[in-house]
């Protein structure tokens, strides 16, 4: 343990800095939809009793090496067309979608009910989209929220055999940090849009990761296909089949998505300061030989070297808190100082 | 613990350790200093005759490729970097196990330091023909015939042991080790037991260079956690005393001293030691402690052992160490706790 600490000042040898960094995640249709096993029943995709959403991995899960990257799951409001009661997990759609909306849009009104998401910035309950397929990404991906402006996502609009025989893309490009999206208490949100054909596909939620679709963004420019899954129309789909199928039905239409994640990085940085007069001689045992310093020659006109390789940053009961190595030895003479500056990153 | 790449620019790889994020669990992260080490330099491959000349002196150091940063806060810096504002200074002191006959230093047998388990052992070592008083260190005890005596203090006999090459090289430059941390396994050793620092104790000799040698006077030290060192490991800070062996023209026995010190160059501080063993090995009996058979060696025949008795015996293997805490020289002493099965 070294013996010789210099004194880090709060006030003068240490910053603190916020950075932004960003990753960009690229999800390719073919991984949540026969890449590990047969359509529907892919391997990495996890089914539960409850049928109140899908998870797919990115590996089969029930491999220790597999990822979370999303959830998906439907539902609609009880002002939608689709809303009966007599439809296949009816209540469970209609508590899915209050529950988002709940979350990300907060109530309204003198009843007090649950706003309806909506296709645009104005939240005004026009252009209301009442049945939607949501995407939860998992935090792993998203981390402490999606990069506006940076999100597209690619479906199939075409039959349900191929259904990539015509696609639509969205985009989020009218989003930027500064404009573009509405806050609410969910954060913020942009809309998806196809910008060449001007359809919107649904908003984005960043800092919450998830995207909220509306059904008619699987129509395209040529409108909803009539076979949207195995025989069935998106209606069907929706109003007849459990949640699980038309999450079965949206991950055989997914041809792309990609966004860029966003991780704040809070950082501490420490200026270790060595004076000239500081760290120039070695406890290390073979720095003598003989109780010679080796390094002087036996010539005490030779200034003392020493090489630093580690940076121990210790509390006031000597414990060291962090440790900092350097890629290569640093040599530390009387004739120079060193600011050495360590980064810790929060 | 890969090693870091050095193929481009000096980059910083910066962790904290167990105990950092520990502390900032508990809401008291605070770094209020630093240390530096050198850990992974090999000093021997300094190379002042380079006959490329000076600029390659140091090549082979600075291509010593560099580990990354661990997280355990024990296998960080070892050792340091020292602050000394002289720069004209050659030689600096180490420690030395003292292993000099009329010293009352405990004497390696087979290279290692015997410490007896429990008065029972202590008796039968003291009186077998192989080992004797001199080579077994009695247990728990304020009066000890034979001590660990580690020397702080120049090596090389370039320099007179005289007592103005004391004050020149070790007293005027502040590297006389007075004070020591000793770090011991506290699974094994309950306690150090240190020599105090009165007046009426020394280490000397006299104009005649026979020994003026009082080690008499020894005291228990308390222990704190060291885990930051070592698991299991504690540390206690010995007291020590000037050592004045000098070297004295008038001598009779022994011009340079060497006759009591180990040391051939001048001699700074020094301190005399024993320890306690701790109570899950001291028991006597037939039955072994557990610990006999979960770290050491049980029922082996003394005369393996390098003894003259045929009795069985216990034994675990453990290192003590102590570092000066003025120069920061330090030393590893293997112990071998020996328990007599009756």
């Amino acid at each position: 343990m070294p013996i010789n600490y210099e004194v880090i000042n709060p006030n003068t040898d240490v910053a603190t800095t916020k950075t932004l960094l960003h990753e960009v995640i690229p999800l390719t249709g073919t991984i949540v939809s026969g890449t590990y096993g047969t359509f529907p029943d892919d391997d990495n995709v996890k089914n539960y009793s409850h049928g109140m959403f899908q998870s797919v991995y990115d590996y089969p899960y029930l491999s220790s090496s597999a990822n979370h990257i999303f959830d998906l799951t439907i539902g609609y409001d009880e002002s939608s067309g689709f809303y009966n009661t007599s439809n296949t997990q009816n209540t469970k759609k209609t508590n899915m979608y209050n529950q988002f909306s709940q979350v990300l849009l907060g109530y309204t009104g003198s009843a007090n009910r649950v706003r309806l998401f909506e296709s645009d910035l104005t939240l005004n309950e026009d252009n209301s989209m009442k049945e939607v397929f949501f995407v939860n990404l998992s935090r792993l991906l998203t981390k402490d929220q999606i990069k506006k402006g940076s999100v597209s996502i690619t479906l199939g609009t075409a039959s349900y055999g191929s259904p990539f025989g015509g696609t639509v893309t969205y985009t989020d490009a009218n989003a930027t940090e500064n404009a573009g999206t509405l806050n609410t208490v969910g954060g913020d949100y942009g809309i998806l849009l196809d910008t060449a054909n001007n359809l919107t596909g649904g908003v984005v939620f960043y800092q919450a990761g998830v995207m909220a679709l509306t059904a008619s963004a699987f129509s395209g420019t040529a409108g909803l296909p009539a076979d949207f899954y195995d025989g069935l129309s998106l209606a069907d789909v929706m109003t007849g089949s459990a949640i699980t199928a038309s999450a079965d039905a949206f991950r055989h239409r997914l041809y792309n998505l990609q966004f860029n994640n966003t991780t704040e990085i809070n950082s501490a940085v420490y200026f270790c300061r060595a004076s000239h007069n500081k760290f120039n001689y070695s406890n290390n045992p073979t720095y003598l030989s003989s109780s010679a310093i080796r390094v002087k020659n036996l010539n005490r006109d030779n200034a003392p070297v020493s090489y630093i390789t580690t940076i121990g940053l210790y509390n006031s009961q000597n414990e060291l808190l962090a440790v900092a190595k350097l890629s290569e030895p640093l040599r530390k003479d009387p004739t120079n100082e060193l600011t050495l500056r360590v980064r810790l990153d929060y | 613990m890969g090693f870091l790449d050095n193929s481009g620019d000096i980059i910083l790889d910066a962790v904290l350790t167990d105990v950092g994020r520990k502390r900032m669990a508990e809401g008291n992260f605070r770094i209020v200093k630093f240390g530096l080490g050198d850990d992974e330099i090999d000093y021997s491959l300094y190379n002042a005759d380079h006959p490329s000349g000076s600029a390659y002196f140091d090549l082979e150091i600075l291509q010593s490729p560099v580990m990354e940063a661990a997280t355990k806060q024990a296998s960080s810096i070892k050792y340091g970097l020292l602050s000394i504002t002289r720069t004209d200074l050659v030689y600096m002191p180490v420690l030395e196990l003292n292993q000099k006959s009329g010293v009352d230093s405990v004497l390696k047998h087979n290279n290692i330091i015997l410490l007896a388990a429990n008065k029972a052992t202590y008796t039968t070592l003291a009186q077998d023909a192989n080992i004797g008083a001199s080579k077994v260190l009695e247990p728990n005890t304020l009066t000890p015939s034979s001590k660990v005596i580690i020397e702080s203090g120049i090596t090389s006999a370039d320099r007179q042991p005289t007592r103005e090459n004391r004050d020149n090289m070790l007293v005027s430059t502040n590297l006389v080790d007075l004070q020591f941390d000793v770090r011991f396994d506290s699974r094994f050793m309950a306690g150090l037991i240190s020599v105090q620092p009165r007046q009426d104790q020394s280490f000397a000799n006299n104009t005649d260079g026979s020994r003026r040698i009082t080690l008499t006077a020894f005291a228990r030290k308390s222990a704190v956690s060291a885990t930051q060192f070592m698991d299991n490991y504690v540390t206690a800070m010995a007291d020590g005393l000037e050592d004045l062996v000098l070297q004295y023209t008038t001598a009779e026995t022994d011009e340079t001293g060497t006759n009591l010190s180990q040391l051939a160059g001048p001699r700074g501080g020094m301190t005399a030691l024993s320890f306690a063993p701790s109570t899950e090995i001291n028991a006597q009996g037939t039955a072994s402690p557990s610990y006999y058979s979960l770290y050491g060696s049980t029922g082996v025949v003394g005369t393996s052992l390098g003894f003259a008795s045929t009795d069985s015996f216990d034994y675990i293997d453990t290192t003590v160490y102590v570092q000066g805490l003025t120069t920061g020289a330090s030393i590893q002493l293997p112990i071998r706790i020996v328990r007599q099965q009756a």
